[in-house]
C-alpha cells in the first residue's frame, strides 16, 4: 500500500535520499534532519520524488480558498442536524426518541412524528407481532391517517414470510368491504416490505374482551354477523382469512363497526406454494382441526374459527386454549368444548348451538358460506330485539359523536362512505337486497344472447371472443380491476349510459391486458382524482411530480409500478374511442393513466387524458410501434413519456388534438428513435421535446408538423415553433396560465371555463389574452379559424 | 506504510451504522456546508438554503445505510446531488405553489430530469473544493505554524518557496518537506472520508 515514487531503475546518485528516507519526511514525526533539507534543495530529482510521494500534483489545491465562515441559519441547521443521529427526531424534544424495533425510518418534518418511512410520516407505534410492526401514520398527500404494518427486519430477510407478507397484502388489497379494513397501498422499502392499511381508530375485540369480559347476545350477534360478512367478501375473492381471532377483530370507536384486518395467513384458495402440508400457520387456539392437521382448507375453516370467537365472546373463555400448543392442537382436533350455555347460562341455547354448528370438527357439518352465517346471525338479532332487522353497519353519525375520535373519525368516515357508496353495489348482491341495476354489466354474445352480471369478474368469465361487455350505468361506481390475458375485449357504455369506472385500488391497474382491447364511451377515474365524479382540477405545471422518478420507474423493469395505471396494455393493439381517463398522482408517485409497452398500433380518438400528474402515456416503444391521437385532448405534465425498449423507430401522429401540460415528449431514449407528426393541433407547452441529457438534442428529434397553433406560454418560455413545422403559428392564448392560476388558487377548472369568449379578435404577434376555447376535444383547429375569418 | 488512522474505515462507511454519532456529527460538518453552497448557488436565500441543506442531510441520514458502493451504479457524490437537486425541486414547487414564484427558470430547472453537464461539473469542483478544504481545516491544527504557512503559501497561494522560506525563516528544502507532509496528511484525512475520490483511488487504492 506504500504509494511508491515512479520506479528509478538506475541506482540513486551518491547523497540523495533513499525511498524510506523521503517516506520518513514525508509521512514521519516533524524531526527534520539539515542534510535531508539542504539536499532537497540541490536535487531536483529528489525534491521530484519527494513530491511524487506527498501527492503533490494531484492535488488541486491552488487558489482554494479558506473555508466561507458559517453563516448562522446554516450553524443552527448543522446543529440541529447534529442531534438527530440518522434517524429523525422533533428538534425540540431533549430525549431523541429511541428508533422503534428496527425498522429504519427517515426524518420527518412533521412535528411530534417519530420519523417517515416510505414518505408516509410516522406518529407511533402500535404493535409489534410475529410477523410485522404496525405503525400508525400519515398520509401526507392525501392527508389522512393510515396504518402501516411492515414486515419485521428479522423476517424480510426469509423468502418464505415475505412471500407470505406480500401476498397477505395482494390478496387483501383485493377486498373492499365495509367490515374488512381496506388496504390502501402495498410496496417495499429499504428491502422490508409493507403496507398501508385503512386506520381504524378503536380497540381489538380481543382488547374489549379483556376488558369487560363475555358479551351479551346481542353484542355476539352483532359483531359476529358482521365478522362473517366481512369474510364472506374475502371468501368471494377467492381468499381464506385462515387467522381470525379477537385480536383480528378490530372494533371501531363508539360505533364498534367490525374491522376484520391481519390477512396474513390469508391466500387465494388454489394456491399451495407456500403454505407446505404440515406446516402449520395460524393461532393454534382459534383454528380449525384440518388447519391444525396441515391440511387443505376451504373457506369453511374460517367459519370454524369465527364459531371459537363467538365462542370467546359468549362464554369469556377460549374454547381450545391450553398451555402448550401441541396440546391446544390436539384439543382442536379431538375436544368437543362444553357447551356455551353451560359455560354461561346468561347466553341463550339457541345461540350456542350456532356457535357449536360453526365448531364442527367436519368442515361438512358446518354452515355452507359466511354469507349464510352472517345471515343466520343477523336474523336472530333481529328476533331478538324484536325490532325490523338494521342492517349493520350502516349507522354513520355515531362515529362523529365522540369528540376523541373525531380527528380520526373524519378520515375513516371518508373512507367509509367510499366503501360504502362505491360498494353499495356489492353490498346489494351479497346481502339480501337486489334490484334492477343489480346487473350493471351485460355481455352482449356474439349469437345476438345477452346476459347481465352482478360483477365484473363474473361477466369477464362469460366473456367469449366475438363478445361485448356493456356498462349498464350512469355516473361512477368502483369496478374491480381486472387482468385479461390471452383475450381480445371490447368494452363499452350501454347504449345512452354514461358509466364512470371508478378505481380505487392503488396496488394494479384498473385493466392489464396483453391482449387486443377496446374500449368505447367509459369514463375512467382514479379514486385520488375524486370519486364523487366532481369536476377534476386540471393538471397544472406546478406539482411536484419530477421527471426524474418517473425515469426511476420507467428503468425498474417493464412493468413497472403495477397499479399505478388505468390501462396497462402490454404487447397488444389498444384503441380508446370518447374515453376520458382522470387520474391524479399523489406527491411523487408515478401515476400513469395509459402504460403501454410494446403496442404494435394505439389509437386514441376523442379521447380526453386529464393527469394532475406526470406522464399521461408511458410509452415503452419496439421498433415500429404506432400511436395515434385524433381530436384527443391531453392536460398532463406531458403526453408520452417515451423510452425504446430497443433499436428501431417508433412513431406518433397527432391531428386536431389539444395539449396542455409542460412538454410533448419527455424522452429517456435517443433523439432518432422517435419520430412524431401532427398537424392543426393547439399546443400548449414549454417545451414541445424533452429528453435526458444527450439523448435528445436538438437536431436530433425528428418531429414534422404542420399547421399547429403553439401557446406561447408565459413571454419568457422561449418556446420556438420547432423548424420542422410549417405554417405554425405561435401566439399568446394564455391556456397555461389559465389552468395554472385556477388551479394555483385551488380551484378546480371546469369546463365552463372553456366557453368561447364574445367578439374574440387576435391578430399574430398580438397578445390574445386567455382563448381557453381553444382546447377540446376535437375542432379546437376549426374555432382558431372560424375565428380568424370572423376577424 | 499505512498510516495508522487509515485503517479507520471510511466516514461514507462509518455513517452508516446509526450509532455512529461521531461519524454522524463528521459527516454532517463535512456535508451540509457544500449542500448549502450549491443551493446558494441556485439562488437561494440563506435561510432558504440552510432549511434545503437540512432536508437534503436528513434524507441521507435516513438513506445512507442503504447507500452500496458500486460505481458502475453512481458515485456518493452523485447521489449526494441527486438528493439536493430532488430537495431543490421540492422547494421550488412549494415556493410555486405560494405563488411567489420568481420566473420560469427555476419551473424549467426542476423540471430537468438530471443535472446538464454545466451543473454537475459545478458540483463536481464543489464537491473536491469543499473535501479538500474540510480536509485542510481537520489537520491544520497537527502542524506547528511554520509548516502550515509553508504549505498554505506555496502550496495554495503558489508563491515561490525562495521568498515563503526567506519569510518564515526556513531553508528552502524545510519548506519543500514541510509542504509534502501537510499535503500527504491532507490527502489521507480525504482518504478517510471519500474513498470514492480518484485521487485516494490512485494513492491509496492501488490502483
Amino acid at each position: 500500500m506504500n504509494p511508491s515514487p515512479s520506479a528509478d531503475p538506475h541506482p540513486l546518485p551518491a547523497g540523495c535520499l533513499s525511498d524510506t528516507d523521503l517516506n520518513g519526511l514525508v509521512n514521519g514525526d516533524e524531526s527534520v534532519s539539515a542534510s535531508s533539507a539542504r539536499h532537497l534543495e540541490e536535487c531536483g530529482a529528489c525534491r521530484a520524488r519527494l513530491e511524487a510521494l506527498a501527492g503533490t500534483g494531484s492535488l488541486h489545491i491552488s487558489g482554494l480558498r479558506a473555508p466561507d465562515p458559517v453563516p448562522p441559519s446554516l450553524a443552527e441547521a448543522m446543529d440541529a442536524l447534529r442531534t438527530i443521529n440518522g434517524v429523525a427526531s422533533d428538534s425540540e424534544n431533549v430525549e431523541t426518541p429511541r428508533r422503534p424495533v428496527d425498522v429504519p425510518l427517515e426524518a420527518s418534518t412533521r412535528s411530534g412524528a417519530l420519523g417517515s418511512f416510505a414518505g408516509y410520516d410516522i406518529l407511533e407505534l402500535v404493535a409489534q407481532g410475529g410477523m410485522g410492526i404496525v405503525f400508525k401514520g400519515y398520509d401526507r398527500s392525501l392527508h389522512r391517517v393510515v396504518a402501516i404494518k411492515v414486515l419485521a427486519p428479522a423476517l424480510a430477510a426469509g423468502s418464505v414470510a415475505r412471500v407470505r407478507f406480500l401476498r397477505e397484502a395482494r390478496a387483501a388489497a383485493a377486498v373492499n368491504h365495509e367490515h374488512v379494513v381496506a388496504i390502501h397501498a402495498v410496496g417495499e422499502e429499504k428491502g422490508l416490505p409493507y403496507l398501508v392499511m385503512q386506520y381504524v381508530a378503536g380497540r381489538s375485540l380481543q382488547a374489549r374482551l379483556d376488558a369487560t369480559g363475555p358479551l351479551a347476545p346481542q353484542e355476539v350477534l352483532r359483531v359476529g354477523s358482521q365478522a362473517a360478512y366481512g369474510l364472506a367478501a374475502a371468501h368471494s375473492q377467492g381468499l381464506i382469512h385462515r387467522d381470525v381471532k379477537p385480536g383480528n377483530i378490530l372494533l371501531e370507536n363508539s360505533v364498534e363497526r367490525v374491522k376484520l384486518t391481519d390477512f396474513g395467513l390469508a391466500r387465494a384458495a388454489d394456491a399451495t406454494d407456500v403454505t407446505r402440508p404440515g406446516v402449520v400457520a395460524g393461532t393454534p387456539e382459534f383454528m380449525a382441526p384440518e388447519q391444525a392437521r396441515g391440511e387443505r382448507l376451504d373457506p369453511r375453516a374460517d367459519l370454524f374459527a369465527l364459531g371459537t370467537v363467538l365462542y370467546a365472546m359468549a362464554t369469556g373463555v377460549s374454547p381450545f386454549h391450553s398451555d402448550s400448543t401441541p396440546a391446544t392442537l390436539r384439543r382442536v382436533c379431538e375436544h368437543n368444548p362444553r357447551p356455551v350455555h353451560e359455560v354461561n347460562p346468561g347466553q341463550p341455547r339457541w345461540l350456542g348451538e350456532i356457535i357449536e354448528r360453526l365448531m364442527s370438527k367436519r368442515p361438512e357439518d358446518r354452515y355452507s358460506d359466511a354469507l349464510g352465517v352472517a345471515r343466520v346471525m343477523e336474523e336472530a338479532l333481529a328476533r331478538l330485539q324484536a325490532a325490523p332487522p338494521v342492517k349493520p353497519g350502516l349507522a354513520e353519525s355515531a362515529a362523529e359523536q365522540d369528540p376523541k375520535g373525531r380527528r380520526i373519525g373524519v378520515a375513516s368516515i371518508l373512507a367509509l362512505v367510499v366503501v360504502c357508496g362505491v360498494l353499495g353495489l356489492i353490498w346489494a348482491t351479497q346481502g339480501p337486497r337486489g334490484g334492477s341495476d343489480a346487473t350493471p354489466f351485460l355481455v352482449r354474445h356474439a349469437d345476438g344472447t345477452a346476459e347481465g352480471f352482478t360483477n365484473v369478474a363474473e361477466s369477464l368469465a362469460a366473456y367469449r371472443p366475438g363478445d361485448t361487455l356493456e356498462f349498464a350505468w350512469d355516473g361512477p361506481r368502483e369496478v374491480a380491476p381486472m387482468e385479461s390475458t390471452g383475450r381480445v375485449l371490447h368494452l363499452r357504455a350501454a347504449a345512452g349510459r354514461r358509466p364512470v369506472v371508478v378505481h380505487a385500488t392503488r396496488t394494479r391497474p384498473w385493466l392489464r391486458t396483453d391482449s387486443n382491447l377496446r374500449m368505447e364511451g367509459i369514463e375512467m377515474h382514479s379514486a385520488a382524482a375524486g370519486v364523487s365524479g366532481e369536476p377534476v382540477p386540471r393538471p397544472g405545471p406546478s406539482n411536484r411530480q419530477t421527471m426524474e422518478s418517473a425515469r426511476r420507474s420507467l428503468d425498474r423493469n417493464r412493468t413497472h409500478e403495477p397499479g399505478r395505471q388505468l390501462l396497462a396494455c402490454e404487447g397488444a393493439d389498444l384503441t380508446l374511442v370518447n374515453c376520458r381517463l382522470v387520474t391524479a398522482s399523489g406527491v411523487d408517485e408515478v401515476e400513469v393513466p395509459i402504460l403501454l409497452q410494446s403496442c404494435p398500433s394505439v389509437s386514441l380518438v376523442n379521447t380526453e387524458l386529464l393527469h394532475a400528474g406526470g406522464p399521461a402515456i408511458s410509452w415503452k416503444a419496439a421498433n415500429g410501434d404506432r400511436l395515434h391521437l385524433s381530436n384527443c385532448v391531453v392536460m398532463a405534465r406531458s403526453a408520452f413519456f417515451f423510452a425504446s425498449a430497443g433499436n428501431g423507430v417508433a412513431e406518433f401522429e397527432l391531428d386536431q388534438c389539444t395539449f396542455v401540460g409542460t412538454f410533448l415528449v419527455a424522452s429517456l431514449s435517443a433523439g432518432d428513435s422517435l419520430r412524431g407528426r401532427g398537424s392543426h393541433n393547439v399546443l400548449s407547452l414549454r417545451r414541445p421535446w424533452v429528453g435526458m441529457p444527450g439523448t435528445a438534442g436538438p437536431g436530433r428529434q425528428r418531429w414534422h408538423g404542420r399547421a399547429n397553433v403553439y401557446d406561447r406560454v408565459g413571454v419568457d418560455a422561449g418556446l420556438q415553433i420547432p423548424p420542422t413545422d410549417e405554417g405554425s403559428l405561435l401566439l399568446d392564448l394564455g391556456l397555461d396560465a389559465h389552468v395554472r392560476s385556477r388551479v394555483g388558487a385551488g380551484q378546480a377548472v371546469t369546463p365552463a371555463d372553456f366557453v368561447l369568449a364574445p367578439n374574440h379578435r387576435t391578430r399574430l404577434g398580438e397578445s390574445a389574452g386567455i382563448v381557453p376555447q381553444w382546447v377540446g376535444p376535437g375542432e379546437a383547429w376549426e374555432r382558431w379559424q372560424a375565428a380568424q375569418a370572423g376577424r | 506504510m499505512i498510516p495508522a488512522d487509515a485503517t479507520r474505515p471510511s466516514l461514507l462507511i462509518a455513517v452508516r451504522d446509526a450509532d455512529n454519532q461521531s461519524a454522524w456529527r463528521e459527516f454532517v460538518g463535512l456535508y451540509t456546508p457544500l449542500v448549502f453552497r450549491h443551493c446558494v448557488r441556485r439562488g437561494l436565500q440563506e435561510a432558504d438554503a440552510a432549511d434545503v441543506a437540512q432536508e437534503v442531510m436528513k434524507s441521507v441520514s435516513g438513506a445512507i445505510s442503504r447507500f452500496e458502493y458500486d460505481r458502475r451504479k453512481g458515485s456518493f457524490r452523485g447521489w449526494l446531488l441527486t438528493v439536493t437537486r430532488n430537495k431543490l425541486a421540492n422547494f421550488f414547487t412549494a415556493r410555486a405553489r405560494r405563488g411567489d414564484e420568481t420566473g420560469e427558470t427555476s419551473v424549467q430547472e426542476l423540471v430537468s430530469p438530471e443535472a446538464s453537464p454545466a451543473e454537475s461539473a459545478d458540483w463536481e469542483r464543489e464537491y473536491e473544493s469543499r473535501v479538500l478544504s474540510w480536509a485542510m481545516e481537520q489537520v491544520k491544527g497537527e502542524f506547528q505554524q511554520a509548516t502550515w504557512l509553508a504549505f498554505w503559501r506555496t502550496a495554495v497561494e503558489e508563491r515561490p518557496v525562495v521568498d515563503v522560506a526567506a519569510e518564515l525563516g526556513l531553508s528552502a528544502g524545510a519548506v519543500y518537506i514541510a509542504r509534502s507532509r501537510v499535503i500527504a496528511r491532507i490527502r489521507r484525512r480525504v482518504a478517510e472520508v471519500d474513498l470514492e475520490d480518484p485521487m485516494v483511488q490512485g494513492a491509496f487504492g492501488g490502483g
